[in-house]
């Protein structure tokens, strides 16, 4: 399969300050990759790199087989970009944009696909855009992109400032089209229980380097939530290898880990650690997220 | 393409270039009645030989119009752009960065050259009874550097307004003053004649200065 | 296209640095120069000097010698007529000859050029008055006039229409005094304050002078015999109240004339070649001397020269600070061009 991105170690800095070094991944086409992490991880900073809006450190970025700060206007055609709040150009109203927006795109724009998501709307054709609400402004920003067709979809933090109904909708409309017509997708979202629904695969981003990549079916399959009982005075180190993040409260000691169940009981073990009453739970998308970056 | 880029401008700016318009239009066609005023009040004889005595152009007062008026064009183009980096959008478009910006400035161009060469019209033509061929061309060449000053204001703007970088932007500001500076040496009539042909040279290449404000959101230059 | 945006943004921080850096170290290291006042003594044969001395004016002349302030204004009888004559000592006779009052001030004259005066822009329109109206004072001319390649023409203040006959009377004595259009110079005063009115003086193409005024309404025009091989390039109508000069001017080298009265005869003073454009050039006379000052970049001198064969008698001169820094200058003598200075 094709990758539509590529991005090769990639390393950046805000002044002094480390966001990642050598950050690698891909994204191949027809896939849906969210880029999952904590604030302040480097979400935006990997999407403003991919768009072409930031100049990395060192490390490169391909589109299409492009450098990403220098795509040619053809291969912009080919990409979908929804900036992060939503933004459309606020001084515009439904029609005008569309208007404005179709003359780019010959032969690939469709209008109908635009026009049928604002019907659902129910705001006048003439009403600006800095006069909507971000739901409202969600769905054009949304329509647009659908309309242009794009092969790839970059999206900025979707979900900021939508109510659930809206990011439902958003979530919905986005996973039809991207399935039906094969789009690749890559976006980033703080809000994790949407993702479980839209993305194929997921990049879970630690501070500085990538904590997991792959299909949420595999990290939903292999990651397990433990907890078990250990005495009140027992010593629990907060870094063992293979286990994520070790929680004591009391008597009680929760952890994830990819590792099966016959694994952690060697490994707690090995630490020292005694134990009773041992078990494992199946988590859903967000549990993972925390359960590997932490709460804090 | 060209046309959605000049139909994002107008849709923009278009409100602010009309009253821009009109008030340049508007002081223009003041400083050409103030003239026929003086000319009645005082006397054509008493206007022509203090022009002459003075080498006064009496029309200051549309002096600085223009020059504010580019600079309100460049922050009504291109603030918009700059409000939570809506200039993503623009630089995303399936069209050159260059052309892009260079067709944004044209507009912004046009727009300040039409009622600018309006205003000159109002003002020749309001003096033609009154003032001889010699004096209606030295008003003429005492005006032009002002209405060329509002495209270098414009331009200057710009290339401020499009900086992503604040401290760069405070320096850009300063330089820009001293540009500026150049426009408004002395109101004598007749002064700037043989520095016409390098303003109307120069002034338009001020454009070049916003590819370098452009290359530093491009690159996410912050403070 | 970011290379040359670069190299432009480069080229506008070089200029505005070479203006505006130079004019503020100039602006800040300024010091106050004291200049003082310099005329030419004939009782003395000498220049007497006023100026300033810590705060104290003193009167000196070049040898060294102090006077005090009467005695100052009787080495200078000529241009403190008045106030010798207040204080009751004002001679009857200078050098064998007898004066007045009235005689010193009316023969007291001055003469002022500046570069923007001579080089500076003006709109090229011009006033001819009435030399011979009878009345004493004059009137500012109902009409403007304008010398284009083959016509002069008078165009009425009032209404702003061609006066085709007066136009049509002025070209036709211009040229049947043998005048060459276009015009090459034009000089004349324009102001109702002057005493009486000398006219015009034109340079035609061919380099001839030419004297053009208007009695009772009528053109009248006279050449002006130039010595062989003098073009005037800079002229000036004096209108002095002794009337003893139609006006000065200035040849392409600089040298200095005076058209003298009654029959405007040239005479080449014995001044060394003077550039106008480098600074002030300023005369004031009496009935006996001139004293003038020529001022440049690098000094100002003063010359003394017989008023009545324009040798010269006198030099004298002092340096400038050079102390200013050259930088970049947007003015030269009115117009707005780049120059250094």
């Amino acid at each position: 399969m094709e990758n539509i991105i590529e991005c090769i170690n990639l390393t950046h800095y805000y002044g002094k300050r480390l966001i990642y070094k050598d950050l690698n991944f891909f994204v191949p086409q027809g896939r849906i990759l969210g880029l999952l992490g904590k604030n302040g991880t480097g979400k935006t900073t990997t999407i403003n790199i991919l768009s072409g809006y930031l100049k990395p450190y060192s490390g490169k970025c391909l589109i299409f087989n492009q450098e990403a700060n220098s795509i040619l206007p053809e291969t912009r055609k080919k990409i979908g970009l929804l900036i992060e709040g939503h933004v459309q150009y606020q001084f515009m109203n439904i029609s005008q944009i569309e208007k404005f927006y179709s003359q780019f795109f010959p032969g690939q724009w469709r209008k109908d696909a635009y026009y049928s998501l604002m019907e659902k709307l129910k705001v006048a054709p003439n009403q600006k855009i800095n006069k909507m609400s971000n739901g409202q402004r969600s769905q054009v920003a949304l329509g647009l992109i659908l309309a242009q067709n794009p092969e790839l979809l970059v999206l900025d933090d979707f979900s900021l400032g939508l109510d659930p109904g809206y990011r439902r909708l958003f979530v919905e409309y986005l996973r039809d089209y991207a399935k039906s017509e094969n789009k690749t997708v890559f976006l980033t979202s703080h809000i994790i229980q949407d993702m479980e629904q839209l993305i194929d695969d997921c990049i879970i981003m630690d501070y500085g380097k990538i904590l997991v990549q792959m299909p949420v079916n595999d990290l939903l399959g292999k990651i397990k939530k433990y907890r078990c009982y250990i005495p009140e005075k027992q010593y629990v180190s907060e870094s063992i290898d293979g286990l994520f993040h070790p929680e004591k409260n009391k008597v009680l000691l929760e952890f994830f880990s990819f590792k099966g169940e016959q694994e952690v009981i060697e490994l707690l073990k090995k630490e020292g650690i005694e134990f009773t009453n041992l078990q494992s739970y199946s988590v859903g998308l967000e549990d993972a997220f925390i359960g590997l970056t932490g709460k804090y | 393409m060209l046309k959605a880029i000049f139909y994002k401008e107008f849709i923009k700016s278009r409100w602010y270039y009309l009253a821009a318009s009109l008030v340049i239009v508007c002081f223009s066609a003041y400083a050409g009645l103030y003239l026929n005023r003086l000319a009645e009040l005082a006397g054509m004889q008493n206007l022509w030989e203090y022009i002459l005595a003075k080498n006064d152009s009496l029309v200051t007062i549309i002096k600085y119009v223009p020059l504010i008026a580019g600079i309100g064009g460049a922050v009504s183009q291109f603030a918009p752009e700059m409000y939570r980096k809506c200039l993503k959008l623009t630089l995303h478009l399936p069209y050159g960065h260059i052309k892009l910006i260079g067709a944004m400035l044209l507009f912004g161009v046009v727009a300040l050259v039409v009622p600018s060469l309006l205003a000159i019209l109002v003002l020749q033509l309001s003096i033609i009874n009154i003032l001889p061929y010699e004096i209606r061309i030295a008003i003429l060449q005492a005006t032009l550097p002002w209405f060329m000053a509002g495209i270098a204001g414009y331009l200057l703007a710009s290339w401020v307004v499009l900086q992503p970088v604040w401290k760069k932007r405070i320096w850009q500001m300063v330089l820009s003053a001293f540009i500026i500076k150049i426009y408004f040496i002395t109101d004598t009539p007749i002064a700037y004649v043989p520095s016409l042909w390098w303003i109307v040279i120069t002034t338009p290449a001020l454009c070049l200065l916003s590819v370098l404000s452009l290359n530093d959101f491009k690159e996410g230059r912050q403070d | 296209m970011t290379k040359i945006s670069k190299i432009y943004l480069y080229i506008l921080v070089a200029v505005v640095c070479l203006w505006q850096l130079p004019w503020l170290f100039n602006f800040l290291t300024a010091t106050p120069e004291e200049r003082p006042f310099i005329l030419y003594s004939s009782a003395i044969k000498d220049f007497a000097i006023r100026k300033n001395e810590s705060g104290k004016t003193v009167y000196v002349d070049l040898n060294g010698n102090t006077y005090s302030k009467h005695q100052y204004d009787l080495l200078l009888p000529e241009y403190f007529a008045r106030q010798l004559a207040a204080d009751k000592s004002l001679p009857d006779t200078l050098f064998g000859q007898p004066v007045d009052l009235k005689l010193l001030t009316d023969e007291n004259l001055t003469l002022r050029i500046k570069p923007e005066t001579v080089f500076g822009p003006y709109i090229p329109l011009f006033q001819m008055f009435e030399s011979k109206s009878g009345n004493v004072d004059l009137e500012m001319p109902p009409d403007v006039f304008r010398l284009d390649d083959t016509k002069m023409e008078f165009i009425n203040k009032a209404d702003n229409t061609l006066n085709a006959e007066k136009s049509a009377d002025f070209t036709n004595e211009l040229k049947k005094v043998g005048f060459e259009f276009p015009v090459v110079d034009v000089a004349g005063n324009v102001s109702e304050k002057k005493k009486y009115d000398n006219g015009y003086l034109f340079t035609d193409s061919e380099g001839c002078l030419f004297n053009v005024k208007m009695e009772q309404g009528r053109p009248v025009v006279r050449k002006i015999e130039l010595p062989n091989g003098v073009v005037p390039t800079h002229c000036f109508v004096t209108e002095f109240i002794g009337r003893h000069s139609l006006g000065v001017f200035f040849d392409a080298a600089g040298q200095f004339y005076v058209i003298t009265q009654p029959y405007n005869k040239i005479v080449k003073t014995e001044l060394p070649p003077v550039d106008l454009g480098k600074g002030d050039f300023f005369v004031m006379g009496n009935m006996f001397t001139w004293t003038v000052r020529v001022t440049d970049e690098e000094k100002i001198t003063w010359y003394a020269i017989d008023a009545n064969n324009f040798s010269l008698l006198k030099k004298y001169y002092i340096p400038l600070s050079d102390s200013h820094l050259g930088g970049l200058s947007f003015l030269k003598n009115g117009w707005v061009r780049v120059n250094w200075k």
